[in-house]
């Protein structure tokens, strides 16, 4: 057998971008569906097999018959698939420190979003302090939390650290200097981006490297 | 010898409530810490942790203490033997995963409503009724096809919509009402020996729902 799965999502990095990163980690064979504009996504949405389903989104897993929605939920479900559960972690200790890693991980990409969504007309004058109140304590906490270990949870990688790479890649391309004191993100980035499937990824003609966010309708992207 | 769990939050409903809820469901004895004065926690209790992520809720367990309010119901259902709580298999974990993504995206939504400004709640209620009605009516079709949200056993993210299936029936009860599989559920939950006896307590919160200083629905 062996269908590929496929990854649906709009053709920017956006919250797909650590589920690519994955889907060449976990080794598994796969499609993507890329959506350019939104009427190609309405036309799928409004035809078979998408309009049977409820919570219909991107992006999306489809496997075969099977389709998976919620960003965070296709971690889990492809990890399962890939036969790779450790990366959902390895134990209670693991799965706990994963879940607290990822609602901190989840207030950053809230205050980077609201960041990068002040109105056009303000956000020159606003952004610089936004960040330094909003954004960098959050990434503070992470950097100083990663600072003594490899991986989100340890000594093991777990999904979590795809999307914290992220975060990270975001900030260092936003603002290169806060590298030089958020040491902890630094270190991961670095160990991250030299896994030898990232690496080989990162240059490829199927990496996407910009934008970060859908064009034209956030201040930065 | 003092060994309960111990929940720390503020003194109403929020994030902690449907935690409440699931140490109830678990019959797990507890302490709830709840802090009516910010002052006690910012400056004084937030000192005594030696982690990055101090923040309300926590859940204190001897030396060890849990931030992330996810993070806490993970550490309950293992502490108590009972991971099927989190999903019982790969497409179960996978379906909690799901509906956990669908609560945060309502959160998002309703939130925005409920710590925006005052001048204007009124004016944009409708379309916020409009827009949460869009997801109870997700967790109501999702409700006609499984007995629990995430399958035919209950996880603790049942839980999390119980909580706001309970605030819009005070809200906006109608947005509730039109969903009978929402309302059984309700009942369901409620009818719980343990929830039940929890729900007569007279230390249960009815109200606030919210923070009542900033919201403009508590």
């Amino acid at each position: 057998m062996g269908d590929k799965v496929v990854l649906g999502y709009w053709a920017i990095r956006g919250l797909a971008q650590p589920l690519r990163f994955y889907l060449e980690y976990l080794g598994l064979p796969y499609e993507e569906k890329r959506y350019y504009k939104p009427e190609e996504w309405f036309a799928d949405v409004t035809s078979a097999p998408l309009n049977q389903h409820v919570l219909v989104n991107l992006p999306y897993i489809k496997d075969g018959d099977e389709l998976v929605f919620e960003s965070q939920a296709l971690y889990v479900y492809l990890a399962y698939r890939a036969n790779k559960p450790e990366l959902l972690g390895q134990n209670p200790k693991e799965q706990v420190t994963l879940a607290s890693v990822r609602g901190v991980l989840q207030d950053l990409f809230k205050s980077l979003i609201t960041l990068f969504t002040i109105p056009e007309d303000q956000f020159e004058a606003k952004k610089d302090n936004f960040f330094n109140q909003e954004v960098l304590w959050i990434a503070e906490k992470l950097s100083k939390f990663l600072e003594n270990q490899k991986w989100a949870v340890g000594d093991n990688l777990t999904y979590i650290d795809f999307q914290l790479f992220e975060a990270e890649e975001i900030l260092r391309n936003y603002k290169p200097e806060v590298f030089t004191t958020l040491v902890g993100l630094k270190k991961h980035n670095e160990n991250f981006a030299n896994l030898p499937a990232i690496k080989a990824y990162q240059v490829s003609d199927k990496m996407i490297a910009r934008p970060f966010y859908p064009p034209g309708m956030y201040r930065w992207g | 010898m003092e060994n309960k769990v111990v929940l720390g939050y503020w003194a109403i409903r929020g994030l902690a409530q449907p935690i409440r809820f699931f140490l109830e469901y678990i019959e797990l004895p507890y302490e709830d810490k709840r802090y009516t004065d910010p002052q006690e926690w910012f400056g004084k209790d937030d000192q005594t942790f030696n982690s990055q992520f101090t923040n309300l809720p926590y859940l204190k367990d001897g030396d060890h203490t849990v931030f992330e309010s996810d993070a806490i119901y993970y550490y309950l259902a293992h502490k108590v033997n009972k991971p099927e709580l989190l999903g019982k298999d790969a497409k179960q974990q996978t379906m909690v995963a799901t509906i956990r993504g669908v609560v945060g995206d309502f959160r998002a939504t309703f939130f925005q409503w409920v710590y925006g400004s005052k001048e204007t709640a009124e004016a944009k209620k409708e379309a916020m009724l409009q827009e949460t009605g869009e997801f109870f009516r997700v967790f109501n079709t999702t409700l006609e096809r499984s007995t629990w949200l995430t399958g035919d056993t209950i996880t603790y993210v049942d839980f999390l919509v119980w909580e706001y299936v309970d605030e819009f029936l005070v809200l906006a009860p109608e947005v509730i009402t039109s969903k009978p599989k929402l309302v059984e559920f309700h009942n369901r939950i409620s009818e719980f020996p343990q929830i039940k006896k929890y729900l007569e307590n007279p230390n249960y919160i009815k109200r606030p729902f919210n923070w009542d200083l900033q919201a403009v629905f508590y």
